[in-house]
């Protein structure tokens, strides 16, 4: 076998495994890219230049850490770059009456098709969408913190290896983020709070 | 304990992300607090919200994805250090021939009777015979005796000893409490080592 044939095997080899593990975590990067972005364009987008990031560096990846923890690190970066190179993150409101390419007005904003899973039926779509846009009134570190803690379920260790920040500064975006988010939810659905189960 | 210690430790205490005795307390006092129940139970009822809210399913499959990255390089792995061999530049040569130069020439300087600085020619070197004429003619004997080529700074060093040690058959004379050489005797010729009879 000579030196390139090892190296193609070897190539291979690390294309079969990250095409198992882009199979395998691409719901869950896109869902992180979508509540990140509050888009489905922007998330796309973003889900796809993260993985074309991961695999150019796939060789840095430290197999003892989870792929999802490592993925959600580039991709936060990638959102944070991104975020601070627009300036301002153009956020779309899903009501808001938008005009194609193609110059046809008054077509609201396809939404991703969300799964009908009875379980999840328990939050009517008002609420889901009025909580889809208070995060995005987060300022983007906090809103990284609240959505690894929140929706991906990571624990503060690693939402700080992600972030590459200390646990005290986790604790506390998190302590922020959720105070801000819940004033915005409270604004337009007061009745979400009251006491009782949620309905 | 006061409340506002408390407030700001309720999303850690909700996520179980604080020590258990600190855990405790704050339980504890929620108990007591009207006021901390009430922001613990809005910032529980956040967290449920988030907790419920539906996967967002995307509208391509992954196969968009693997497709581009079919069409990307992979970035060429680096050492672990960091720098990327290539072959030496010109600058670098220059650089390793100086250095070169310097080690070699360290230990001239007491010799010659002009500063090997000024008498830097090819002629100065220790290649050139012991018949040169810029070799010192004082004591021309003392040019035949070997010399180090590069005395290294930190050079464990002959040095009188004041008396014989009895313990090794073959001693070589050392100060035990000095170790290393005092500069103003890096040039000076290295006693032999001294054979010693010990009885038997």
């Amino acid at each position: 076998m000579t030196h390139t044939a090892v190296a193609q095997s070897m190539d291979d080899r690390l294309q079969r495994e990250f095409d198992e593990l882009v199979y395998r975590h691409y719901q869950q990067a896109y869902n992180l890219a979508y509540r990140l972005t509050g888009n489905a364009a922007d998330a796309e987008d973003l889900v796809q230049e993260a993985f074309l990031r991961a695999y150019r560096f796939f060789e840095r990846y430290d197999r003892s850490m989870p792929f999802m923890n490592w993925f959600s690190r580039i991709l936060t970066n990638l959102y944070i770059d991104e975020y601070r190179r627009r300036g301002r993150l153009r956020t779309v409101s899903i009501d808001e009456v938008y005009s194609g390419e193609d110059g046809e007005e008054g077509t609201t904003m396809d939404l991703p098709d969300t799964a009908p899973n009875p379980l999840e039926l328990a939050l009517s779509n008002e609420y889901i969408h009025a909580i889809h846009e208070g995060l995005q009134y987060l300022s983007p570190e906090f809103r990284i913190a609240v959505i690894l803690a929140d929706l991906e379920g990571y624990s503060y260790e690693e939402i700080a290896e992600i972030t590459k920040t200390s646990i005290g500064t986790v604790r506390s975006r998190i302590h922020r983020g959720r105070k801000q988010l819940r004033d915005q939810i409270k604004k337009r659905h007061p009745n979400l709070f009251e006491r009782g189960d949620l309905k | 304990m006061n409340c506002r210690y408390v407030q700001s430790r309720l999303s850690a205490y909700l996520d179980f992300e604080l020590s258990g005795d600190e855990q405790q307390l704050i339980r504890s006092h929620l108990e007591e607090c009207i006021e901390c129940s009430c922001e613990f139970e809005s910032l529980r009822r956040t967290k449920q919200l988030l907790r419920q809210m539906p996967i967002v399913k995307p509208r391509t499959g992954p196969e968009q994805v693997l497709l581009r990255v079919r069409q990307a390089q992979p970035a060429t792995p680096r050492p672990a250090w960091g720098i990327r061999w290539h072959p030496p530049r010109a600058w670098q040569y220059a650089g390793g021939f100086a250095l070169a130069a310097a080690i070699l020439f360290w230990g001239r300087s007491a010799d010659t009777e002009t500063s090997p600085m000024t008498t830097a020619s090819p002629t100065t070197s220790y290649f050139t015979p012991a018949s040169n004429s810029l070799l010192p003619t004082v004591a021309p004997e003392l040019s035949a005796v070997y010399r180090p080529y590069a005395p290294n700074l930190f050079r464990r060093t002959a040095y009188p000893m004041t008396e014989p040690s009895l313990l090794p058959s073959v001693s070589y004379p050392m100060d035990p409490m000095l170790g290393y050489q005092p500069v103003s005797e890096w040039n000076s010729i290295p006693s032999q080592p001294k054979f010693i009879e010990t009885p038997r």
